[in-house]
């Protein structure tokens, strides 16, 4: 059976935000909507389930006003039996009630069990941090994001359960909007096996949004029953607009299947950082195939370092570049020793764009938002960006020939999130330091994108720099990376 | 498309121009009233009379303009040297310069300004400052002494607040120089509107300082210094016995108000003085807070 489509049309003044036609939705049927950051995902979501700003917005659906779609049966029905889990939880909790108290909004208050769906979220040790967690008042900051993020997510089971239990309102649409994004692969797992037992339970409709590609991965290996329930849908941007499509499983399997480890010679490692650092009262070590060893990074090697949500992988290499002090820190870089009473200027000065650089995890906070694409790469004290067709080469090595022109003038802040993101990394990258770190690489991007972006760094790697990784994108960096360069870093005593 | 879904569009041409735009709508205002107001003098007051408002009214602007930049780089050279100083290794140096600085911001803006016209006078008795535009630079300087720490704070404050953010950081470790960063980028591309906006607030304290003294000066601080031997401004010639005497006729025509008419055609010096005092401020104000309406400071 062909699903309703939905032509969605949302602006901001005179700037189109969103002008998507034919938005399949398949009611009661999972659909798992990829796409770049900054594309209009979220709005999208926002739109079909009766929530978009209408204060900030001009909106229409099917060619109708906003007001005439959520006054429309359907659009009503999924507003009240359904859930929307924000992107940022923030938006959500209101800050002056504990979390405690909230769980228990609206039609929550008559659920049977509030505590015991959203610690399902958890792991079974972690039952008194949940406890504590529910207490706060929450802030932008506190709890994490990933925690907050499984609260909404439990609230949203909650929901689901009443519809279990009461066929009647069975109407609802549940949208998730990057619920898993603050997530390491163990709790993003947990997360999607439970909002398929609900699912399957309740027969809902439900829209994820995500970025992460590799969820395609585990769904059709743990949940390949589902079958036809579940669609894999891609936005893209087409001439001004956007364009939807079905994202095919095999193309992600094939591109999979594609990748092997690039083969390196060992080489002295460039970067030695000692097992023991010691920052906020946490002790870290780094172990290799389960044994305790130091960090190293070799010339034209790509090392991965892995961890859970939470722990510190960005912390740690915030410390190795200088950026955040550390006691009992110790490493050797380009053959000098640095220890944690190190001057901060000898990073200044001989290392920063010099010996290392680093691409920072959130391209949105990394880059000047009021600087233009060109500004951001004539500022780099490098010989390969100082004449405008060398700046227009690098950016052709992320962003399509035909587009780069276009985007060389625009301001960061005009970019969408995966623009922004492959800016970030082109910045590093045009440096052409020994050693590059890079924080959650492919964060933000596309699938097309993100193939480019693993093609680059094989490129580096090849050409001698080498580069250390930090992502949360493991099936995808299992795949390239060898077995012996992969670390895990752990909190000592946990 | 909905009426409300229609105000959300801007328009085009004047409508746009002046839409949100209380900075831009109150620059126009100060800019048509001051030509209305010249036409007027032009009119109906005499060429010696109009000829010295027009450079009073010059001088004043000229003075404050002078203002706005000394304060501008004193406050930017302030706040480099305060940001390069605190660091570990140099503590007891920028403890020295901020006390020093402190010591300058106890002083009430006018005693300062008072003291600063001492040592006008001593340079004026010198010859030290022979023209009548190095005269009116001097003032600038004294009375950009007593401000311009205002904009050094708002340089500093911006700088704290960039240099924690991740795309400063981001920056530094790509090898970009510290001065770079803050000049080009948190400085110019992220702090502009924030220091024209305090550029005109320094400016509109400007006007209002150099009225002050210079009226306070004209009615007799010195016997060295006095409108005979000093730039005219707009204080100044609101101290002459002429338009004193005008603005009193205003207070007369609150109660006799057969007087009114007057005020437009045989009072227009002084009170035409005040007013172009009195607006400008105001505009001034307006524009202020118009900058901080718009760019949401």
């Amino acid at each position: 059976m062909t699903p309703p489509v939905f032509d969605i049309a949302i602006r901001d003044g005179r700037r189109v935000l969103v002008d998507v036609a034919g938005f399949p939705l398949a009611p009661k049927q999972i659909s798992i909507l990829f796409g770049e950051s900054g594309i209009g995902k979220s709005l999208i979501g926002k739109a079909l389930f009766g929530m978009a700003d209408t204060e900030a917005l001009h909106v229409r659906v099917n060619g109708e006003g906003y007001a005439e779609y959520r006054s429309r049966p359907q659009s009503v029905e999924w507003r009240r039996d359904g859930f929307f889990v924000f992107q940022e939880p923030s938006t959500h909790f209101n800050p002056l009630l504990t979390l405690n108290e909230q769980i228990r909004e609206g039609d929550l208050e008559g659920a049977p069990s509030h505590l015991g769906v959203i610690q399902e979220l958890w792991p079974d040790k972690d039952v008194l941090p949940l406890s504590a967690i529910l207490k706060i008042y929450p802030s932008p900051f506190r709890p994490s994001g990933g925690e907050k993020q499984r609260i909404l997510a439990g609230m949203a089971f909650e929901k689901m359960d009443l519809t279990a239990a009461d066929q009647r309102r069975s109407g609802g649409l549940f949208v998730f909007d990057e619920p898993t994004g603050s997530l390491d692969r163990e709790a993003r797992n947990r997360f999607l096996d439970r909002l398929i037992l609900r699912y399957r339970r309740s027969r809902v409709t439900v829209l994820l949004i995500t970025h992460d590609y590799s969820m395609i991965g585990y769904l059709r290996q743990r949940h390949a029953d589902l079958g036809t329930a579940l669609h894999f849908l891609e936005l893209a941007r087409r001439d001004g607009g956007q364009q939807v499509s079905v994202f095919s499983p095999k193309r992600y399997f094939a591109w999979i299947e594609s990748r092997r480890p690039s083969p390196s010679h060992p080489t002295p490692p460039f970067l030695t950082v000692e097992s023991g650092l010691s920052v906020f009262g946490k002790t870290y070590r780094f172990t290799r195939h389960g044994e305790r060893a130091d960090l190293q990074v070799g010339s034209g090697e790509l090392v991965y370092l892995k961890a859970g949500s939470g722990i510190g992988k960005t912390t740690v290499v915030k410390i190795v570049m200088g950026l955040q002090k550390a006691e009992r820190f110790r490493m050797v870089i380009g053959g000098v020793r640095l220890g944690e009473v190190s001057p901060l200027r000898y990073w200044k000065h001989s290392l920063w764009g010099k010996k290392v650089t680093m691409a920072f995890q959130h391209a949105d906070e990394a880059l000047n938002p009021h600087a233009t694409v060109e500004d951001s790469l004539a500022i780099l004290p490098a010989a390969t960006v100082k004449t405008r067709d060398q700046r227009v080469h690098v950016l052709s090595l992320l962003f399509d020939a035909h587009s780069v022109s276009g985007v060389m003038a625009k301001k960061v802040w005009q970019l969408s999130g995966g623009q922004k993101q492959r800016l970030n990394l082109l910045r590093a990258f045009a440096l052409s330091t020994p050693l590059t770190i890079l924080d959650e690489p492919l964060n933000a991007l596309d699938f097309e994108s993100i193939g480019r972006v693993i093609t680059l760094i094989e490129e580096e790697q090849r050409s001698g720099h080498g580069i250390l990784l930090i992502s949360h994108n493991e099936d995808i960096f299992d795949t390239i990376v060898p077995p012996e360069r992969v670390y895990q870093l752990e909190v000592a005593g946990q | 498309m909905s009426k409300k879904a229609d105000r959300q569009f801007p328009a085009f041409g004047l409508r746009a121009m002046f839409a949100g735009r209380m900075d831009v709508r109150w620059c126009a205002f100060w800019t048509g009233g001051m030509a209305i107001l010249w036409l007027w003098l032009k009119g109906n007051l005499n060429q010696p009379a109009l000829t010295q408002i027009e450079t009073a009214c010059v001088n004043t602007l000229v003075g404050a303009l002078g203002v706005v930049t000394c304060s501008l780089l004193l406050g930017w050279g302030t706040a480099m040297v305060l940001h390069y100083l605190d660091r570990p290794r140099r503590r007891k140096a920028y403890l020295a310069v901020s006390f020093l600085l402190n010591l300058l911001r106890s002083v009430p803006q006018m005693v300062g300004m008072l003291l600063g016209y001492v040592a006008l006078t001593i340079l004026i008795r010198g010859e030290v400052l022979p023209t009548k535009l190095a005269q009116l630079l001097a003032v600038s300087g004294i009375t950009s002494l007593f401000i311009f720490q205002e904009v050094a704070d708002l340089i500093r404050e911006r700088i704290r607040h960039f240099m924690q953010s991740d795309f400063v950081n981001a920056l530094l470790v790509c090898g970009v120089p510290e001065i770079t960063v803050i000049n080009r980028e948190i400085l110019r591309k992220n702090s502009f509107a924030y220091l024209v906006q305090k550029a005109v607030s320094v400016f509109g304290t400007g006007v209002f300082l150099v009225c002050s003294i210079d009226f306070i000066i004209s009615v007799g601080l010195s016997t060295d210094v006095s409108l005979s031997n000093f730039p005219v401004t707009l204080g100044s010639m609101l101290a002459k016995l002429d338009s004193k005497q005008d603005i009193l006729v205003i207070g007369t025509a609150l109660i006799e108000p057969r007087l009114i008419p007057t005020l437009f055609v045989e009072h227009l010096q002084g009170v035409s003085v005040a007013l172009i005092i009195v607006f400008t401020l105001l505009s001034v104000y307006k524009i202020s807070n118009g900058l901080v309406d718009r760019y949401r400071l």
